[in-house]
């Protein structure tokens, strides 16, 4: 199933929920200080649990870095 | 020096710094604290996922027992790019104050002020403190105060630029007509720019390439201390006028040879 992150083409095997692609985005590091948005749509940390990823979302994982 | 006053939060610093720029963190923080800043300025980018060295994230550097974060909509060109990554910044960073910038030219990077109002719009009516970068135009200014901005943010030059207050007799009329905080936001290159624009009477500077790109960060976050204190203090004191003639300052009484 295709989808995209941040930008780039991924591949997934099965549909899984977005708390699961986030936490081996994350090397399953806390996620402390990010944020996702699903289709342009922020989901909330809460919310992750419920949402599952489809073909062809687009999905934004972010952080803060240094700005001015 | 009084405070500042923003969104019902006071800050005893009017000097406002950005993250960015400097050659190293460790330079960064001793910048940061030596300027007195109370809020600094990040950006929020795309997690770097299939490196083990991303960009780190700053969040890890920062204290926030001392330092507001202010993220900033840096890189946006469209209304709805910037409302996005500000709604991301409020998810990340748990603060729904936001650095307002919607770019309209690359080589200026000036605001595009059509985008930047509609997304000012958005944001305040989703609970947003909005602090929007702008120009240095009186109208704009009033606009976004009247829209319900918690400041504006008036450029002294183009953002990097060191080229100081371009047009101070703006930022002039901005002070006088707008009744919320002023914060003159980019193009500041050394200490008296940052002094001049706060005799203007502006309520704070913010900065970043000034300090960072300066050859010695640390001494010069602590220049920028002093003159946001001077300026301010001066403008406090009530100048004398400017006269186009003399005005003796010793007295004529007592004469010798009179």
């Amino acid at each position: 199933m295709k989808i995209k992150v941040n930008g780039k083409e991924e591949v997934l095997e099965d549909s899984m929920k977005l708390s699961e692609y986030v936490s081996i985005s994350l090397n399953g590091k806390e996620p402390r200080g990010i944020a996702v948005a699903l289709n342009d749509f922020i989901i909330p940390k809460q919310k992750w649990e419920s949402v599952l990823i489809n073909e062809n979302d687009s999905i934004e994982i972010v952080h803060a870095v240094q700005g001015g | 020096m009084s405070s500042l006053i923003i969104a019902n939060k006071t800050f005893n610093s009017r000097l406002i710094v950005g993250t960015s720029r400097y050659p190293d963190p460790h330079t960064m923080l001793e910048a940061l604290a030596e300027s007195g800043a109370e809020m600094v300025t990040v950006s929020v980018r795309r997690l770097n996922l299939n490196a083990s060295n991303g960009q780190e994230s700053i969040l890890g550097m920062l204290d926030r027992h001392k330092y507001s974060i202010l993220p900033n909509t840096a890189g946006c060109y469209t209304a709805k790019e910037a409302v996005l990554t500000a709604q991301l910044a409020r998810e990340a960073l748990e603060t729904n104050w936001v650095k307002l910038e919607v770019i309209g030219d690359d080589e200026t990077l000036f605001p595009d002020v059509t985008e930047l109002l509609k997304a000012a719009e958005t944001l305040l009516a989703d609970d947003f403190i909005v602090l929007p970068y702008c120009n240095d135009d009186p109208v704009t200014c009033k606009k976004l105060a009247d829209m319900g901005c918690a400041a504006v943010m008036p450029l002294g030059a183009p953002i990097g630029s060191g080229m100081g207050i371009r047009n101070p007799y703006n930022i002039q009329i901005i002070r006088d007509i707008i009744n919320i905080p002023v914060i003159v936001d980019a193009g500041v290159g050394t200490a008296s720019d940052a002094a001049l624009a706060m005799e203007l009477g502006v309520d704070g500077v913010l900065m970043n390439t000034a300090i960072a790109g300066a050859e010695h960060p640390v001494k010069m976050a602590k220049a920028m201390k002093l003159a946001i204190e001077a300026g301010r203090l001066a403008y406090e004191s009530g100048r004398i006028p400017k006269r186009l003639y003399a005005n003796a300052s010793s007295p004529l009484e007592g004469l010798i040879n009179s």
